[in-house]
């Protein structure tokens, strides 16, 4: 099986600007599989895999040429201490038009092989795919800010990190517990762990330039800590699961004339919505004043519910237990992906891309899903026999919903 | 609760059929402000309720006590401080009974004033009266009753 060996551009950068002929580094090996990712200084997210020491050499044209020689001299020269595991040796040789060369050995007593070096990119060149199709130079510079990172926040968060966007600010005060994991994009090895590190993390694999400011807040108790954020974000994803949060966002987001996307899941996922707000456009309390809203939010933890009172004091724990009634990730994905395509629309509005022609048709406030015909959705019409046309799942429909008049928020 | 509520709250208590000297706002520049209501029902008996405000009114549903008489009693002297959903009260505080008004299904910040909430603890202490008279839930008086 061939070696392959990671190296990141900006390190060999900095290690060539600084003028030294070597130094150590470290190195983490997927076992079994001949993956190496090697380091200089500290990555932003923590690395996966096993450690090994690994060294970088300044090497000349002829010491490139014949750097197995080299490395088995570097390796040789090591202390004892440091052999008694593998060792990766890079020697690298930069050409009088600065063109960077690599060859990386793994060395492991007797046994000395040569690895393929790839590259991980500069900045610039991570979104070089979606050139033409985003204007990752725009997006790269927008602001977001995220409330609630949970199963609908957080995927939504690195997607958009995946786009290019190059700034965020995360907010929730949850832990990942154990609940939590089927629906979340963190896994076991993150229990215990603030949902706004992990979620960073994990923005910071997709796009390690991204600057994530984080607040593990309730914000319902740090108000103007909420308004600076929506004040310094080009839009707010509001993924909360309780009704307090969404409308002090909503005040904000109408208050400062800002955007904001507020998504959800309904009871047991059947199916969610997402609201669009924008300047002079409804607001999220004009939405909740209207017969086509539905109030019944999913309900995934007890202990939170009792807390906000979604489930009374006077209902038994039994009764409580029974009204948890989560739906698959595979149901609030459509949620998700819409939400990121909505937010895409928002931030690149004013800017010419290959998703312009979206604008013209994701015009609504107020969008609709359904996964199945149950509760709210039980007299839509079936999927595969709808000759009519009615509103049937698997479908998003679009309202055209008008400001309330007597709104209390936005009048 | 921000200033430009407050005005809202009170022009709507202005125009309303509550007297100006049956509520009177409470400790509004501190961190628990809360809203002083005197109600005369039906049967001329009199209560005191305090909507407390400090939790963020209007985004969060505000508690509501009755501070006199304190405390309430069933019809057969029993305490009514616990949550009970065929009473319609949560657990309640410093010895006050705790109302039950509005739930989350039906909470609407930019709709609902104090003046709807007010109205709301006046039927529940009707009904209340009426308990004291029969025995009777308040539920069984309030099911089917749409307010």
């Amino acid at each position: 099986m061939e070696s392959i060996v990671y190296l990141y551009q900006d390190h060999l950068q900095e290690f060539w600007n600084s003028g030294q002929s070597q130094c150590f580094g470290a190195a983490f090996e997927w076992k079994g599989e001949q993956v190496y990712h090697v380091y200089l200084k500290y990555p932003q997210v923590a690395p996966t895999g096993y450690s090994m020491p690994c060294v970088f050499r300044v090497v000349d044209r002829a010491g490139y040429e014949q750097a197995d020689r080299e490395a088995a001299a570097v390796y040789a020269a090591l202390p004892a201490e440091a052999r008694r595991v593998p060792v990766v040796i890079v020697c690298i040789f930069v050409e009088e038009d600065n063109r960077v060369n690599s060859r990386a050995f793994i060395i492991d007593g007797e046994q000395q092989v040569e690895a393929t070096v790839k590259y991980v990119p500069r900045h610039s060149e991570l979104y070089t795919r979606s050139k033409g199709l985003l204007e990752v130079g725009a997006l790269e510079s927008k602001k977001v800010l995220v409330v609630g990172l949970g199963s609908g926040g957080a995927p939504i968060a690195v997607e958009l990190a995946k786009a290019g966007i190059g700034h965020f600010i995360l907010i929730d005060f949850d832990r990942i517990e154990l609940h939590n994991i089927s629906r979340h994009i963190c896994g076991v090895n993150e229990l215990g762990r603030l949902k706004v590190h992990a979620v960073k993390d994990a923005i910071l694999l997709k796009n390690p330039y991204a600057q994530v400011e984080t607040l593990a807040i309730d914000i319902n108790r740090h108000l103007d800590e909420l308004e600076r954020c929506i004040a310094e974000s080009d839009l707010t994803i509001v993924a909360t699961d309780e009704y307090a949060s969404r409308y002090n966002i909503n005040a904000r987001l109408v208050k400062l004339g800002k955007v904001g996307l507020f998504g959800r899941a309904v009871t047991r996922a059947e199916g969610g919505d997402i609201l669009r707000v924008r300047p002079g456009g409804p607001c999220y309390a004009c939405l909740t004043g209207n017969p086509i809203y539905h109030q019944n939010d999913e309900i995934t933890d007890v202990r939170r519910a009792r807390e906000l009172g979604v489930i009374p004091a006077y209902v038994s724990d039994e009764d409580a237990n029974a009204m948890v009634q989560v739906g698959l990730s595979t149901d609030i994905a459509p949620i998700n992906n819409m939400m990121v395509k909505l937010a895409l629309n928002e931030l690149s509005r004013g800017i010419e891309c290959g998703i312009s022609s979206l604008l013209e048709e994701l015009t609504y406030d107020y969008y609709i899903w359904a996964n199945r015909r149950d509760y709210q959705f039980a007299n839509w019409a079936p999927f595969n026999n709808n000759p009519k046309r009615h509103l049937t799942i698997l479908r998003w429909y679009g309202v055209k919903l008008k400001k309330d008049a007597e709104c209390m928020e936005c009048r | 609760m921000t200033y430009e509520r407050y005005q809202i709250e009170l022009g709507v208590l202005q125009n309303s059929t509550i007297k100006p000297k049956q509520y009177k706002f409470m400790d509004m520049n501190t961190s628990h402000p809360y809203l002083a209501v005197a109600i005369q029902t039906n049967s001329l008996r009199c209560y005191v309720i305090k909507i407390d405000l400090s939790d963020n009114y209007p985004y969060n549903i505000p508690k509501v006590f009755i501070t006199s008489p304190k405390p309430l009693l069933t019809r057969s002297g029993g305490s009514m401080l616990g949550a009970s959903h065929s009473m319609h009260t949560l657990p309640g505080e410093n010895g006050c009974v705790r109302v039950c008004h509005y739930g989350h299904e039906d909470w609407a910040p930019n709709r609902i004033t104090l003046y709807q909430i007010i109205i709301k603890v006046r039927i529940w202490l009707e009904m209340y009266e009426c308990h004291l008279k029969t025995g009777r839930t308040l539920d069984e008086f309030l099911r089917g009753a749409n307010y």
